[in-house]
């Protein structure tokens, strides 16, 4: 699905490379979670994805198309939500009219469910929608359109939290085996319990690309209230009434992932051997 | 191999068409009736202003004039989804080809501008002809009649300057539309200033090697020198226009192709 070789980007020469040599691929089938730090180049990478720019130097392929060809049946099987959305003076029903036959597979009782879901009405005018409400719309649209891949870039920014968990809802219930989505995020919590796999970018590489399988398999992730021996841990981080530690599995006993532990302990280049 | 389902799918191109006549359709309504108020009132300002004859050459020269600012301001403001980085990426994600997008606004803006220019000139022209005798004037006017493709009689100017005059404002309409595409913000502006430093560039450069081959013959500014008869209408400086002309119209249209396929955000 998404094939990257030797991908370097950068925005501007004199500064240092925001991605240098990545390689990577991603078949279908997956909801990932991409995390990185402020600046790490997470919507440039879904940008670099959607063909919105170009690599330096390198490649990305996605469904054997070079993005930034903009072939129209590659762009007939992509949808970008991006960060800040562009919504245009219409009305929900008049939007769709206008850009659903673009997308071939586009699935309108799909639309009313996912709008019923999200509580919005057909003749709601988007311009008069809250931010939240608007960012519903994009994402009901965005998976009625049954693309092969979406790109999601900060998608519960603005949504209130019931809002969150019916998105969590409905995503996972729209999404087939042969799609795949990208979620882009800093609100690990909105998204921990539909994602399964992670992706954490830093210092221009991918530096964590694993299932939450095989995490759950190889790491564990506990609480405990004194500090333990260094070389048991393979991170430990000081919190509330004692240690978050991320461990090797023993015993075969599995825990609950912390994201954010996982993300902090990359970010402090803590070598994690999967 | 190349396919053509990659440039080109009608259905596609139409409902890319579709898209942007719903998207724009506030624009288009209300950018047509400023086109035609303004038309109008040029009409009438002329009217009210030449002294006592207004013949079929004033009305060519006032249309033209007339055509060229619409041009600048229709083809200016071409691709009015590139104007910001969140309309740009819904525009560049759109599902049609970069050749159906530059044809929707290429039809749109050039091809539907210049068909529906021609009558409503007319028809506006009428309009103010009539509103202007509605008032009491102190001097008397003659206001010669004249049909709606009188505009189009070959034989009055000749053939050659007749396609010289239609590639140099192809030109300057695939200048513009390049402009729209390049400049993400002022566009219109921009091009038009562009253009102002391009056309300095070529009569300096002119200047410059009038200077150096024919320096006898230069006065300061007036470098316009050798100019020769080739037929009753036309000159060697016409030809040189002409070539001008001819060349960037065959230049201009792949070179905003080009800028539009290679649009990033």
């Amino acid at each position: 699905m998404i094939h990257l070789k030797k991908m370097t980007f950068f925005y501007d020469k004199k500064q240092p490379s925001l991605f240098q040599n990545v390689d990577f691929y991603q078949p279908t089938g997956n909801i990932i979670g991409l995390f990185g730090a402020n600046g790490a180049g997470k919507s440039t990478l879904l940008k670099l994805i959607a063909g919105l720019i170009r690599p330096k130097e390198g490649s990305i392929k996605v469904n054997d198309y070079l993005p930034s060809n903009r072939d129209p049946r590659f762009l007939q099987e992509i949808f970008l939500i991006d960060e800040e959305l562009f919504l245009p003076d219409l009305s929900i029903k008049r939007y769709i009219s206008m850009l659903a036959p673009l997308y071939p597979k586009f699935g309108h009782d799909k639309m009313n469910q996912i709008l019923a879901d999200f509580g919005l009405q057909s003749s709601d005018h988007l311009k008069k929608l809250s931010m939240g409400q608007q960012k519903k719309f994009i994402i009901a649209f965005g998976l009625s359109t049954n693309c092969k891949l979406l790109l999601l870039d900060e998608p519960t920014n603005g949504l209130d939290i019931p809002s969150k968990k019916i998105f969590r809802k409905v995503l996972v219930n729209a999404i087939e085996e042969d799609q795949l989505v990208i979620i882009s995020t800093h609100q690990v919590k909105d998204i921990e319990n539909i994602i399964d796999k992670i992706v954490i970018l830093d210092q221009g590489k991918i530096a964590f690309s694993e299932e939450l399988t095989q995490i759950t398999r190889k790491l564990q992730f506990k609480h405990v209230f004194e500090e333990m021996d260094k070389n048991d841990a393979i991170y430990t981080e000081k919190c509330f009434e004692g240690y978050k530690v991320i461990l090797p599995v023993e015993n075969q006993e599995e825990t609950a992932i912390d994201i954010e532990l996982l993300f902090n302990a990359v970010n402090n280049d803590t070598k994690i051997t999967m | 191999m190349i396919e053509t389902q990659e440039f080109f799918n009608f259905k596609r191109c139409y409902n890319a068409f579709k898209f942007d006549l719903i998207m724009n359709s506030k624009k288009f309504i209300y950018g047509s009736i400023a086109i035609v108020l303004a038309m109008f009132f040029m009409d009438f300002y002329a009217l009210s202003t030449v002294s006592h004859v207004f013949a079929f050459g004033d009305y060519a020269a006032l249309s033209s004039i007339m055509f060229m600012i619409g041009l600048v301001v229709v083809l200016g403001t071409s691709f009015p989804m590139l104007r910001n980085k969140r309309s740009s990426v819904a525009f560049l994600m759109l599902p049609a080809s970069v050749f159906e997008k530059f044809m929707v606004q290429f039809f749109l803006r050039i091809v539907v501008f210049t068909l529906l220019y021609i009558p409503v000139c007319w028809g506006v022209f009428k309009g103010a002809v009539l509103f202007y005798h509605l008032f009491e004037w102190p001097r008397e006017l003659t206001i010669f009649s004249f049909g709606l493709f009188d505009l189009f009689h070959i034989k009055n100017i000749g053939w050659l300057v007749f396609l010289g005059m239609c590639c140099g404002l192809f030109s300057f309409a695939m200048f513009l539309f390049s402009g729209a595409i390049y400049f993400k913000k002022q566009a219109v502006f921009k091009s038009v200033i562009t253009l102002i430093v391009l056309i300095v560039f070529v009569s300096l450069c002119s200047m410059l090697l009038s200077y150096l081959f024919v320096p006898s013959l230069v006065h300061i500014y007036d470098y316009g020198v050798y100019i020769r008869d080739i037929n009753t209408y036309f000159t060697n400086f016409g030809l040189y226009l002409l070539v001008i002309a001819f060349g960037t119209s065959l230049f201009l249209p792949p070179y905003a192709y080009y800028c539009l396929k290679e649009k990033e955000v």
